[in-house]
């Protein structure tokens, strides 16, 4: 198309020379010049358009999420068309695509408006968008410029857990407990009269001198219990046919037990053999045990990253084994798996005797038992199956 | 010139629903009809207003007497426009035709012979416009050989002509890109600026009149200087040349001159003959005056009863379009030669969204797709039978699909009616028979009648109320199936 405005204007201007008509010489110059403004125009707008996109990058499941994008001219002449294309994830609307079509005045901004829905936990680009224009004659191929993608974090499911039998062997914390071995002089819970045996420095001498007696503070007794969370994404350790639901529910039992754990003021931390989407290249860095919202939230964003593998670099007892040796005392592992076979139940017996109270978590609708389960009971390894996150909510 | 484009336009709206042999007899009665307007149009200018004389002069030399200078001055254009008119409608309405098909057709398929016609329509134009710049630029040279001839010929108006059509072919090109971007548009579901058309028409004006206000600032005079001096050395370049010329063929040309010196004294060129005088006929002669009289009542009967025989034709073909070119109407059918142009200015697409939103309040409020509905820009007026039925056709698929009933994008109307008709098994048949009807109207050339539109009608009213039955007894149906 471009060629034969070319001749059209050469043919304008010959003739004009040749004959000497002014309105031919200034036809071709209005053809030649619409042609060039036509082939600058587009570069030219696009070259002057700055667009943003806008949303709220940290979500949880079944949340809405308006994307706003903003366009801005800065320039002095319009855009005739511009095509505004926004991908995004399927997993986040029921089309692949935000697609608009808008022309902009000089010096104006539009603002565009769509939703997303946070459907599940994932890590998802919104983006990259792309804007096309081009002229008004069909005289140049469409332009293309755009900005890149944006990330949204969605959570996992945290699932408030209601009274859970989170066993710990590590006295004096946050956390009442039953046994009066681990009794908590900071919980004063009453007094009482003198025995013999006590020990002088739990006489309370306020209360004696008032009352005439030896009087002694009664304590509760309570535990810390510092977590860890063994997170297998070993898709290999799962049964064939809960491969996906499987490894999604221990991703959701581990996001709802470092929440409890963090709303109990214990400290938490995580260790998996997963892919972080951030980290393709190697095994994720280990989590260590903290306290705190922050904390929690950097738990949350690794386990809404977070992938499984077919072949990790380790497998589950590798990784028990490499890792309960910089544990603390005490400490309760929660191991999230999809199976229990003899091996695992020997490496949790090992852990045990070296302090560390450790849990077995079967999640799935299908889940292998490659022991009796009562194996695990024998050696004090409880052992406990979540099928659903029904499951998890009666927990 | 316009008046017989303005009819053109008009005929061939009208010829549409036509088949072939219908319509090329149609052709030759407008053709005669308009020589002979024309003829009577150009005797009133030029003032031959006795009959009997010019009917005499006629039964002697007839071609030559009927076929005079004005005649045909006034002929020549009148058949440029109305054969450019038809020629540029007829593309036109293939252009729209085929861009209806982006619905069914691969995108790309549409897109290649959208821009095949678009590459027809403009290629054309800008050839007229080529041999229009011609003809003005050379008809405005005053030709003046010393007894022979002195024609000191100036087409008024010249530049207007060229600059008018010049824009026209620029318009022409804008609207063409919108809608072969909008058919992409609409292709790709994207949601689209209801007041694109509007700009689109206002930028490429703008342009326009940017581009001519700098080429009038723009120094021509300088412009023609240079090429007045280009020409110059051109001229030099040429003397140049031709003088080596006349050097290297010098000597065969004394060769030539030496050879035949001796036939010099010879009045004309060796080896032609000599002209002789034309021998003149005798002249014949007087014939009878029955022969006379006889050959003027044939030659005047075969000559009426042409004039009649066509005049009837298109005036009782035209019967019912005539009485109806009044303004609304004649704006009605300038609207369909520049459809595109008028969808800037008036936004049809806006009103017919407008009209559907109506519609949908009127009737019982019911949830519909949350997905924005986008229809393209499509005539709703049928001016025939077969295009009542395709709107029929559209309207149902339109209708389906806002009743979650959608159209795939890779269905065929033969799958679709397979979808359609397991949803609506009691009306199977009725379905049947619409995909039918609308196959043969879309895609063959068989002539369909008012009664077979009407049919359509009734079957199409039936499905859309069984469809609306069943959205509103489905608890599903406000969830479009996903494509």
């Amino acid at each position: 198309m471009s060629e034969l405005v070319l001749i059209v204007v050469a043919i304008f201007l010959l003739i004009g020379a040749i004959t000497g008509e002014t309105y031919l010489l200034v036809l071709g110059y209005l053809m030649a010049g619409a042609y060039l403004l036509a082939r600058w125009w587009p570069g030219h707008s696009l070259k002057n358009l700055s667009a943003r996109r806008d949303f709220p990058d940290h979500v949880f499941p079944g949340e809405i999420i308006p994307v706003q994008i903003t366009i801005k001219n800065h320039s002095i002449l319009p855009v005739v068309w511009l095509a505004v294309r926004d991908l995004h994830p399927i997993d986040l609307s029921d089309v692949h695509t935000f697609k608009q079509v808008i022309t902009l005045s000089p010096k104006k901004s539009v603002h565009l408006k769509y939703f997303l829905k946070a459907n599940h936990r994932g890590y998802f680009p919104v983006g990259p968008m792309t804007l096309e224009t081009s002229d008004l004659f069909g005289w140049t191929n469409p332009i293309q410029s755009g900005i890149p993608a944006s990330f949204l974090t969605v959570y996992p499911t945290v699932i408030p857990l209601k009274n859970p039998f989170l066993p710990s062997n590590s006295p004096i914390g946050l956390l009442a407990h039953i046994q009066p071995l681990y009794e908590d002089p900071n919980r004063v819970v009453g007094k009482r009269e003198y025995q013999q045996g006590d020990p002088l420095r739990k006489v309370d001498w306020k209360a004696t001198a008032t009352q005439q007696k030896l009087q002694v503070k009664t304590y509760e007794p309570s535990t810390d219990l510092e977590t860890v969370i063994f997170l297998n994404l070993d898709t290999e350790a799962y049964h064939p046919r809960s491969r996906f639901d499987g490894p999604e529910l221990a991703i959701v039992a581990a996001a709802s037990i470092a929440a409890w754990s963090v709303k109990k003021r214990q400290a938490v931390g995580i260790i998996t053999n997963g892919l972080d989407i951030l980290n393709q290249t190697g095994q994720i860095r280990p989590i260590a045990p903290r306290k705190g919202k922050q904390h929690l939230m950097r738990l949350l964003e690794l386990l809404a990253r977070v992938k499984t593998l077919s072949s990790p670099i380790l497998d589950l007892n590798q990784m028990i084994n490499q890792y309960r040796q910089e544990l603390g005392w005490g400490t309760t592992l929660f191991v999230l798996t999809g199976s229990v076979d003899e091996t695992l139940i020997h490496d949790l017996r090992v852990t045990q005797r070296m302090g560390l109270k450790p849990i077995v978590i079967l999640c799935g609708w299908f889940v292998e038992l490659k022991v009796p389960i009562h194996n695990g009971l024998v050696y004090e390894i409880p052992v406990r199956i979540l099928n659903t996150e029904e499951d998890l909510k009666a927990w | 010139m316009i008046g017989i484009a303005l009819v053109a336009l008009l005929t061939h709206t009208r010829t549409r629903s036509m088949d072939t042999s219908e319509r090329n007899a149609f052709r030759i009665s407008e053709g005669i009809t308009y020589l002979v307007v024309l003829k009577v149009i150009s005797m009133i200018i030029s003032g031959q207003t006795n009959l009997v004389e010019a009917f005499h002069r006629w039964q002697v030399q007839f071609l030559e007497s009927i076929f005079d200078l004005p005649y045909i001055t006034s002929l020549l254009p009148g058949m440029v426009a109305w054969g450019y008119t038809l020629i540029f409608a007829d593309l036109y309405d293939e252009f729209e035709d085929r861009r209806q098909d982006f619905r069914w057709d691969e995108l790309g398929k549409v897109q290649n012979s959208l821009k095949a016609i678009r590459s027809k329509m403009v290629g054309g134009n800008v050839a007229l416009l080529v041999a229009l710049v011609f003809l003005l630029a050379f008809a405005n040279t005053p030709i003046d050989i010393p007894n022979v001839v002195s024609l000191p010929l100036t087409v008024k108006s010249s530049a207007a002509i060229v600059i008018l059509f010049t824009a026209f072919l620029l318009i022409q090109l804008a609207i063409t890109q919108l809608s072969l971007l909008r058919t992409y548009w609409e292709h790709d579901r994207s949601q689209i600026d209801v007041s694109i058309n509007r700009k689109w028409l206002m930028y490429s004006l703008v342009v326009m009149g940017v581009a001519g206000v700098i080429s009038l600032f723009l120094p021509t005079d300088y412009s023609r200087q240079f090429f007045t001096l280009f020409l110059w050395f051109s001229s030099i370049l040429f003397s140049f040349f031709s003088l080596l010329l006349y050097l290297l063929s010098y000597p065969f040309l004394l060769l030539f001159h030496f050879l035949f010196a001796q036939d010099e004294s010879s009045p004309s060129l060796p080896g032609l003959p000599a002209i002789q005088p034309p021998v003149t006929a005798a002249e014949p002669g007087p014939l009878p005056l029955w022969f006379e009289i006889a050959k003027t009542i044939i030659l005047w009967g075969i000559i009426l009863g042409i004039i009649f025989i066509a005049g009837k034709r298109f005036f009782s073909t035209t019967s019912t379009l005539f009485p109806k070119i009044n303004r609304k109407v004649l704006f009605q059918k300038m609207r369909d030669f520049f459809k595109a142009l008028f969808h800037f200015l008036f936004g049809v697409k806006i009103l017919i969204q407008e009209q559907i939103a109506q519609l949908k309040l009127q009737s019982k409020p019911r949830q519909l797709s949350s997905k924005p509905s986008f229809r393209p820009l499509r005539s709703r007026r049928a001016h025939n039978a077969r295009e009542k039925i395709l709107n029929l056709y559209c309207d149902l698929v339109d209708f389906a699909g806002d009743h979650g009933l959608q159209r795939l994008r890779n269905q065929t109307p033969y799958q679709y009616r397979s979808f359609l008709s397991s949803a609506l098994p009691d009306l199977s048949s009725e379905i049947i028979d619409i995909t039918e009807i609308f196959i043969e109207a879309r895609y063959s050339l068989h002539p369909l009648d008012e009664n077979t539109a009407s049919r359509i009608a009734s079957e199409t009213l039936l499905v859309k109320k069984a469809i609306k039955h069943n959205a509103e007894e489905s608890p599903f149906n406000s969830i479009p199936r996903s494509s």
